[in-house]
């Protein structure tokens, strides 16, 4: 696929848009609920990214789909981080031209405060396990020596603290 | 009992690329296949975006801390000290002991200094991109560490990357952003094993196509 994006062939781009759009609703979704009607914007975003990038992916580095689902990944936070800075309180007089997208009082962004609390409702080892992999970008191998435990219940406790994680974020943001 | 794939477990290391590529083969090839796994990996996706979410603010508290040092003209020693901090891969992450203390997380410092396998100069020769800086190779933890000192990088970059070339092959050992130019700062590639014949590169990415700013010499 990346090949015939760099060639400019158009069925790369279609590949593109059927292989990753339900990403990018599923990330809106939690991330922004209510704000699913912007998946079109994250993917316009992830594609102009996708252009200017391609000829950098390096196949022995990782795969095409990793590759695209980094950009689609920070597209979607980008996007999220910009227009939560904005949004219309609800009774507030709007300014100018409301009709850009996002300016939409009824979606609930998740902002670095609620990551904040999300990962203090983490067990401590899921937490610490999420720190250091993500934060520190520690490898299993170094988490495993220090935390004195198999390679493998850190694999674990990424995987189910990933998951925890994300069922915690969209509790909260359903809540609000 | 659990019905979960072999493959469930290694999804975040599939989706952040910390795989062998055989392996990453493998999980790509039965996410193609199993659509448990597709949602699972959807899943992952988003715990995965709220990490980006908190290290980006912890890149972004380092940034105001590192630009608070320079405007009080701090200098860096020329010579890295033993026992200085050690960041893993990415060096952005570098702000992650302030975001660990936040996070109630408390992360060690490296205590014993690491084994010093080579240094390098890394030299632009253009007059007129007369960035310049060192780069220190040691062992620590079983990893590779590449401590990078460097000046006068292009300040319209959005951030670097260190490649590092071995063997033929080209291996990317991290990202990380500069200070007015400059940085300070250590990668940490693992695992790592021999000491083979080596050459760094630093690339800057910016809206332009990446390019070379700085390369190793011996």
């Amino acid at each position: 696929m990346l090949t015939r994006i760099g060639a400019g062939d158009a069925s790369g781009w279609a590949d593109f848009y059927r292989s990753y759009r339900g990403l990018a609703r599923h990330l809106l979704n939690s991330l922004a609920p209510g704000g699913e009607h912007l998946v079109d914007d994250v993917m316009q975003d992830c594609a102009v990214r996708l252009w200017r990038s391609v000829h950098r992916h390096r196949p022995e580095l990782g795969s095409e789909d990793v590759f695209v689902r980094t950009l689609l990944r920070r597209s979607a936070i980008d996007l999220v981080r910009s227009r939560s800075r904005h949004v219309v309180e609800p009774g507030a007089v709007p300014l100018g031209d409301t009709d850009e997208a996002g300016l939409d009082p009824t979606t609930s962004w998740v902002d670095v405060a609620a990551v904040r609390s999300a990962l203090d409702q983490l067990s401590d080892a899921h937490r610490e396990t999420l720190t250091r992999a993500f934060l520190a970008d520690q490898t299993y191998t170094q988490i495993a020596a220090e935390l004195d435990i198999p390679e493998a219940t850190v694999r674990t406790r990424v995987f189910h603290g990933l998951r925890r994680l994300r069922t915690v974020i969209e509790e909260s943001v359903e809540a609000r | 009992m659990s019905l979960l794939c072999p493959e469930g477990e290694r999804l975040p290391e599939y989706l952040t690329e910390r795989l062998s590529p055989a392996d990453a083969a493998r999980v790509h090839a039965h996410l193609a296949g199993c659509g448990v796994c597709r949602r699972l990996a959807d899943e992952v996706e988003v715990g995965l975006a709220a990490m980006v979410i908190a290290r980006d603010e912890a890149v972004e508290q380092e940034r105001v801390t590192s630009a608070a040092a320079a405007r009080a003209e701090v200098r860096l020693a020329p010579q890295r000290p033993r026992g200085r901090r050690t960041v893993a891969l990415a060096a952005a992450a570098c702000g992650v002991l302030i975001t660990g203390a936040a996070l109630g997380v408390v992360l060690e410092r490296q205590t014993s200094g690491p084994e010093t396998l080579a240094e390098f100069t890394l030299s632009n020769e253009s007059v007129f991109d007369p960035a310049a800086g060192t780069a220190a190779l040691a062992l620590v933890d079983g990893g590779l560490q590449i401590g990078l000192e460097l000046d006068g990088l292009p300040r319209d970059a959005e951030f670097f990357e260190c490649l590092w070339h071995v063997d033929g092959e080209t291996r990317s050992a991290g990202t990380f952003a500069a200070v007015d130019g400059a940085v300070e700062v250590d990668l940490v590639v693992a695992p790592f094993e021999g000491v083979p014949s080596w050459t760094l590169d630093i690339v800057s990415h910016s809206s332009e196509d990446p390019r070379v700013v700085l390369t190793a010499e011996r």
